[in-house]
């Protein structure tokens, strides 16, 4: 209790009624309120936000961080603006003090994570921190603030506070610079040097924003007008934000917008303060709405524009891999089949024994049924590549199907293929019920995936079984084909749904085949109501298990 | 290192059997050694060993890219000087830039060559008549 009777028995009292909630007294403007209050709120918001995104994402830890520190920052500027006692309001000093330099240096960290795409070095993160100690060592004494000036309730400020956290706000700000000049320079691609250019950009345009107050304040004693900066803190770090969420970094165009349409807005807002003229708050109002009327309408289109241009450069990559792989996958079995004839009628092989004819003419084939099967798995890849397309598609007709019966089918169908092999083909569990199972979908596609899961099954299982189980429990289907063949090593599961993707062992097991085939049947699945496709192997040579779930009607 | 029977070399680096097997033997009729390497990870071993006069080196193989094989011939004091055509089934103009710049002498698309024309072209190029 001593303690704090020491501390109160100092206390000053400014000359102005002292605050209810901590945060409201008659000192306080009506533009403050606004500012701080809600900007608190949004940019705490906005922080967890990101971090929920994903817990473990360093920027979003940092962007995290940044908010926390500016919130605490904003709140704190609030309870400063609303108090009347000396010892409050140099509490809280003292710890804006504290915070706000944690703000540049988490810009810093972000700026650099972004570029980089890897964490700072531990001397680095020690050189950052060495810098700021000296504002931890000395907020606490007669150098951050030295004293209480009642008449105009202010502190007094010390070097630290007048010098020392201004000079290292600024020697971040151009590690920020200087480190984006640098990465810029040394940028090899003409996209790379741009991101770098809007992260900085932004970074920077973001620090200004929140210095704003004292940049104007220092300059003008314009405490009002210097609160308009806290307003674009928020759009700054909302834009990060959605930046970090959207595409790992910044778009210039949406950028520039959003600065515009913020100046604009904050600019046309103040107009309502400080105009005197009960009309011309009106005309000011009015405009203000229509700032942010037309302002927000603008980012919008701006928005949807760059999701368009980043979908459209999306779908173009994607176009040019798979022209390049598609060609030579389709090259490849016609440079055999055209070579091997070539070379026969040639006469080469006119001497050749029978054997050896057979090997050309054998080569041949399985060229020739490698180029059936990449054909047709190009055409139907071709036709999935979204859900929507598949959907829309003309050849498309969606009605009941009865997935026992086309089980049964297909699985009649592939029995001699099996036979043929030696391979038990066990479907008793299709056809131990004839109860149909109905699913909501495309027959065409059903049966493609499903004769396409069960010859995989068969062409990569050389002895043993493979095992067919179909089951339905409340809305839901379930279908297995469980084999004893090759199994999927580990290294190739991740990727095993991807184009023209193939297990290492399954090229040597079935030459044919042409690696669009489970990219198909994942895409039909999926396309269907509540489709699922997943698979089991305990590894190579261990069998492999297709599970497909549908939902039933 | 073997010359005793004094023909040219070629080491065929292509991970497809079938077309390995259809170059071989064009090549052997024209008088030319050849050695066929479907496993692209033993490609430097393979040139390392048998130190051929000629690689036709292919570029889209499952284990290893044949853009890679090609730097680490390149980048072997022993077979850096070895001539590398590479011989695919892909054009694009961007894989043809990126090849010559690390050292390939030429690009030749099989789609476009039947057998004996890529035989006479290494003919031509190694000074057989």
């Amino acid at each position: 209790m001593s303690i704090l009777n020491a501390i109160f028995s100092n206390t000053a009292f400014c000359n102005f009624d002292g605050p209810t909630y901590l945060l409201f007294s008659s000192n306080v403007a009506p533009l403050v309120h606004y500012s701080h209050i809600p900007i608190t709120i949004i940019s705490l918001i906005l922080g967890f936000f990101i971090l929920f995104q994903n817990r473990k994402g360093l920027p979003n830890r940092i962007l995290f961080c940044l908010t926390l520190a500016f919130s605490a920052w904003v709140f704190l500027d609030s309870v400063f603006w609303a108090s009347n006692r000396s010892d409050v309001i140099m509490f809280v000093w003292s710890l804006q003090i504290l915070f706000e330099p944690i703000v540049y240096i988490s810009a810093l960290y972000l700026v650099y994570v972004l570029i980089k795409k890897e964490d700072i070095s531990f001397n680095k993160k020690l050189l950052i921190a060495l810098i700021y100690l000296p504002v931890i060592v000395f907020v606490p004494t007669k150098y951050s603030l030295s004293g209480f000036d009642v008449a105009t309730c202010l502190s007094n400020e010390g070097p630290i506070a007048i010098y020392y956290t201004y000079a290292i706000e600024i020697l971040y700000t151009l590690w920020i610079i200087g480190f984006s000049v640098r990465e810029y320079i040394k940028g090899k691609t003409k996209e790379a040097k741009q991101e770098i250019l809007l992260l900085t950009a932004g970074t920077i345009l973001l620090l200004l924003a929140f210095s704003f107050g004292n940049i104007i304040s220092s300059f003008t004693e314009d405490w009002k007008f210097a609160q308009i900066g806290l307003f674009a803190m928020p759009v700054f770090i909302g834009f990060l934000v959605y930046s970090i969420v959207k595409y790992g970094t910044f778009n210039i165009k949406l950028f520039s917008s959003i600065a515009l349409v913020c100046a604009l807005g904050a600019l046309s807002f103040a107009q309502i303060f400080v105009q005197s003229l009960q009309v011309f708050h009106i005309v000011a109002a009015a405009t203000f709405v229509l700032v942010v009327v037309f302002g927000i309408t603008l980012i919008r289109s701006i928005v949807k524009d760059v999701r368009n241009q980043l979908h459209i450069a999306e779908l173009n990559k994607a176009r040019s891999d798979f022209l390049y792989i598609a060609s030579h996958q389709l090259r490849t079995p016609v440079t055999v089949i055209k070579g091997n004839l070539s070379v026969l009628v040639e006469g080469d092989y006119d001497d050749a024994t029978v054997e050896q004819r057979h090997e050309v003419y054998n080569s041949m084939f399985h060229k020739a049924n490698k180029l059936t099967n990449v054909v047709n798995g190009i055409l139907a890849a071709s036709h999935m590549d979204n859900f929507e397309e598949f959907k829309m598609s003309n050849d498309v007709t969606i009605k009941d199907v009865d997935v026992r019966a086309l089980t049964k089918e297909i699985c009649e169908n592939l029995k001699d293929k099996a036979d043929e092999k030696k391979i038990e083909l066990d479907y008793s569990s299709v056809i131990s019920s004839t109860q149909p199972i109905i699913v909501k979908g495309s027959d065409n596609y059903l049966e493609q995936a499903i004769s396409n899961l069960l010859d995989n099954a068969i062409n990569y299982t050389q002895q043993g079984f493979v095992r067919v189980a179909l089951s339905q429990t409340n809305n839901r289907l379930t279908l297995q084909i469980t084999d004893s063949g090759i199994g999927i090593p580990v290294e190739d599961q991740s990727r095993l749904f991807g184009k023209f993707e193939r297990g290492k062992n399954a090229r040597n097991a079935y030459t044919d085949g042409s690696g669009l085939g489970l990219f198909v049947v994942k895409k039909v699945v999926e396309a269907h109501p509540g489709g699922r496709i997943s698979f089991k192997s305990e590894g190579e040579g261990k069998g492999t298990t297709f599970i497909v779930e549908l939902k039933t009607s | 290192m073997n010359y005793d029977n004094g023909l040219k070399k070629i080491l065929l680096i292509d991970d497809d059997a079938d077309q390995t097997s259809m170059y071989k033997h064009p090549f052997e009729k024209s008088g030319f050694d050849i050695s066929i390497e479907n496993n692209a990870k033993n490609a430097v071993a393979s040139a390392l060993g048998w130190m051929p006069d000629l690689i036709l080196l292919d570029i889209i193989m499952e284990d290893v890219d044949g853009i890679e094989v090609l730097q680490k011939l390149k980048e072997n004091e022993h077979t850096k000087n070895i001539p590398v055509i590479m011989l695919t089934n892909t054009y694009d103009r961007q894989t043809v830039d990126k090849v010559k710049g690390l050292g390939a002498i030429d690009y030749w698309e099989k789609t476009k060559m039947l057998p004996y024309d890529i035989v006479r072209k290494c003919s031509k190029l190694l000074g057989i008549s």
